[in-house]
């Protein structure tokens, strides 16, 4: 019980004065938070893809409803979302903004899966085939590996964007870092405001510099694949 | 459901369409908003996309800052303005400007670059020049992704434009802003049915608009395709976005 007591007691750090010195624990509390936020949204983001673009690639004519379903959560306005997520995961807790974010992710997530998978080469796939593999298993261990590049650029582009995103949950007393912007604008305190704005930007390009190292180490075929030739040019089109 | 079903019903009331703050207005002000944040887009975004993919040049710097930008949050933006220019349809505009320029950029750019080099030296060996080249060729043969990406910025600006109601203003937004203070679900399910579907009907509107100017030749090729790894991925398959 002592424990609980410790956490209702813990508010956050509010800002004070008009300046940035003195302040940076505000900023710290809620680029945690937020950083906390777009982690989990990421996470069951990708556990909603995985299996929706699993089918999707099995069944091609589920793609296109999967698409627009995907755009019409998408264009869902984000207050709607929380609120209508609220009723049903409750009002005092983190879930519907984390919720909420991993369905707006879906839009890019289910996308970049299934465009990349569609992307390896068909005698790989057969070769697979040939050997034996089930379905779920050429999935998990020979199309998704093949496919990473693309879905960690989709990844990147979903990280983002969460973290741009998740500062609308300020409206609903959620939105992490973007708390810093209803206060700032409440208590007319234009710093605190560009704070929260650097700070988004900042925990974005980290985040994104996180998942674009990740990447490089999952796939290191590809940079092994270019060591004697000359490098190919990146802007090379398809053909 | 009861939700969604009584928000319809404020959608179907005709009393809620007239007057000041009827529907009618809203919607207007809706498309208005948006209309304006997506043309300012296209014209700061398609000749930079153009340009980069032409000539390939600050290509690097162009992804990694449409990276950077797209982290900027909408309701990060409207605040800050707000406190520059409050009572005016800046802090909306400008933050709807910054949402829609990376995907009427990026799209530009990889629609240009997506070009296969055979035309591009067919073309240059028909002594077309430059310019010609992009005009001609380029850009006839990118049009698919580039109308994706103002079709892209279409929708995140309407979806986004909501935030209007933050400050006050006009759009859909104020119904649902106001709702959230009312705790009157009804009208927040109807307002957001709304969105959804101007969302839905200006991306038909796109789809046909996409039908009626792309040349036949290029849209028999079909859906264009990209090796992953050539292309960015999300840039090509840029998607609706961000509602805020």
């Amino acid at each position: 019980m002592a424990r609980r007591v410790v956490i209702i007691a813990a508010a956050p750090p509010s800002w004070d004065g008009a300046g940035l010195s003195g302040n940076w624990d505000v900023v710290w509390y809620y680029t945690q938070q937020h950083a906390r936020y777009t982690l989990f949204a990421l996470v069951l983001g990708m556990i909603l893809a995985l299996p929706l673009a699993f089918a999707a690639v099995r069944r091609p004519s589920l793609y296109p409803p999967l698409l627009v379903s995907t755009n019409i959560i998408y264009a869902v306005p984000a207050i709607t979302m929380f609120i209508v997520l609220s009723t049903w995961l409750g009002f005092l807790n983190d879930k519907p903004i984390i919720v909420a974010m991993a369905l707006y992710t879906l839009v890019i997530l289910v996308r970049s899966l299934v465009e990349s998978i569609r992307a390896v080469p068909e005698h790989v796939v057969q070769a697979a085939e040939a050997m034996g593999y089930t379905s779920a298993r050429r999935f998990v261990s020979v199309e998704l590996p093949l496919a990473l590049p693309g879905v960690v650029a989709g990844l990147r582009l979903a990280a983002v964007s969460t973290v741009s995103l998740i500062s609308v949950g300020a409206l609903i007393g959620r939105g992490a870092i973007g708390r810093m912007f209803t206060e700032g604008r409440q208590r007319r305190i234009t710093t605190e405001i560009w704070s929260a704005l650097v700070a988004v930007v900042v925990l974005a390009l980290v985040l994104d510099l996180v998942i674009f190292v990740a990447g490089r180490a999952a796939t290191p075929w590809i940079r092994a694949g270019r060591g004697g030739r000359r490098r190919r040019d990146t802007l090379e089109p398809a053909r | 459901m009861r939700t969604i079903l009584d928000g319809l019903s404020w959608i179907t009331t005709s009393d809620n369409w007239w007057g000041r703050n009827g529907i009618a207005t809203a919607i207007v002000d809706h498309l208005w908003y948006s209309f304006i944040a997506t043309l300012l887009a296209v014209v700061i975004g398609l000749p930079l996309g153009l340009a980069i993919g032409h000539t390939g040049r600050g290509r690097f710097a162009a992804v990694n800052a449409a990276g950077l930008w797209r982290a900027i949050p909408t309701i990060g933006v409207v605040a800050l303005i707000f406190r520059w220019k409050p009572l005016s349809v800046w802090p909306v505009l400008v933050a709807l400007l910054i949402l829609a320029i990376p995907p009427v950029m990026m799209n530009t750019m990889a629609g240009i670059e997506s070009v296969s080099a055979d035309a591009r030296d067919a073309a240059r060996g028909m002594g077309l020049t430059g310019w010609q080249t992009l005009w001609q060729v380029e850009v006839p043969n990118a049009l698919p992704l580039i109308l994706a990406g103002i079709r892209s910025a279409a929708n995140q600006v309407i979806a986004t434009a909501t935030i209007a109601g933050f400050v006050g203003l006009g759009t859909l937004g104020r119904f649902i802003f106001t709702a959230l203070g009312t705790q009157k679900y009804d009208v927040m399910a109807g307002a957001s049915i709304l969105v959804i579907a101007l969302v839905l009907v200006v991306e038909a509107m796109f789809a046909l608009l996409q039908r009626s100017i792309v040349s036949p030749g290029v849209r028999q090729r079909g859906a264009l395709r990209f090796r992953v790894g050539t292309v960015p991925l999300p840039e090509v398959a840029e998607v609706a976005a961000n509602t805020g």
